[in-house]
């Protein structure tokens, strides 16, 4: 649970970064998947929280299955973020792609 | 080199990874059923009282809640592998870090998974052993399961 917890942040955080989900749903994810991740250190601890610590990440899974089912990954974010990074590396990243495609 | 060329123009389309986000948006909510019914069949037959008794019995239902949490065990890989390709342009870091995260996640449920078959085993020498040894096959059963149900939670 405590891996579910990270692997969840780390999505949500780049939710939000690159809004490929409306940043209310990454918020959401955060706040949930961080609720999550207290709760299992507190119960590797020893407290008892009868998994009520993962509800509001539950919810939030249930909640994003149905959105990219019926919505998909949001557009808006993904052309520019684009750019912007290999623009930021132009010389870098070409020959990497390149040479590792052989 | 073909996956590059197929993804591309699916990136850069009016609906990039439209594809990969239902299979994920599929994932999700199977995952939540298939954990859950796992979870469900699993503590039907390891929450009730005297359950050591009743596992030999019931080990075709044991072992059917084993491979429920066992397929989440697949889905929650898939997922990291699923979204590499969607998070790899905005961060190479986080789209490993996800992956990686993801398959620690998914071998954690196998150990649990297995925890939840070893009890059949157990379940079969607790009626086979002597009257003097069966506090020991008890103690030895709920040790394995503790970190699943008693204080800790279900995957």
């Amino acid at each position: 649970m405590i891996t579910v917890g990270v692997a969840g942040l780390i999505l949500c955080s780049m939710f939000y970064r690159t809004q490929l989900v409306p940043r209310l749903l990454a918020v959401w994810g955060l706040i949930g998947y961080a609720i999550l991740l207290l709760g299992s250190v507190l119960q590797v601890l020893g407290f008892n929280l009868n998994s009520i610590q993962a509800i509001p990440g539950g919810l939030w899974e249930l909640f994003i299955g149905v959105w990219l089912i019926a919505k998909g990954f949001s557009t808006s974010s993904q052309l520019p973020s684009e750019p912007t990074i290999s623009s930021t590396t132009p010389v870098v990243t070409p020959p990497l792609v390149g040479s590792a495609a052989p | 080199m073909q996956n590059q060329s197929a993804t591309l123009p699916d990136r850069f389309s009016p609906k990039p990874f439209r594809t990969t986000a239902r299979i994920v948006g599929v994932l999700y909510l199977a995952g939540m059923v298939v954990g859950i019914g796992g979870n469900v069949l699993i503590q039907s037959i390891l929450g009730g009282p005297d359950h050591l008794s009743t596992i030999a019995a019931n080990s075709m239902l044991l072992a059917l809640g084993a491979v429920l949490w066992l397929s989440t065990v697949a889905g929650d890989a898939a997922h990291g592998i699923l979204m590499f390709p969607v998070l790899k342009p905005h961060s190479e870091r986080a789209a490993v870090g996800y992956l990686g995260a993801r398959i620690i996640d998914a071998t954690f449920i196998a150990v649990m998974a297995l925890l939840i078959l070893v009890q059949i085993p157990i379940g079969i020498e607790y009626l086979n052993a002597g009257s003097s040894d069966t506090s020991y096959i008890q103690a030895l059963s709920a040790v394995l399961t503790r970190q699943i149900f008693t204080p800790t939670s279900s995957p």
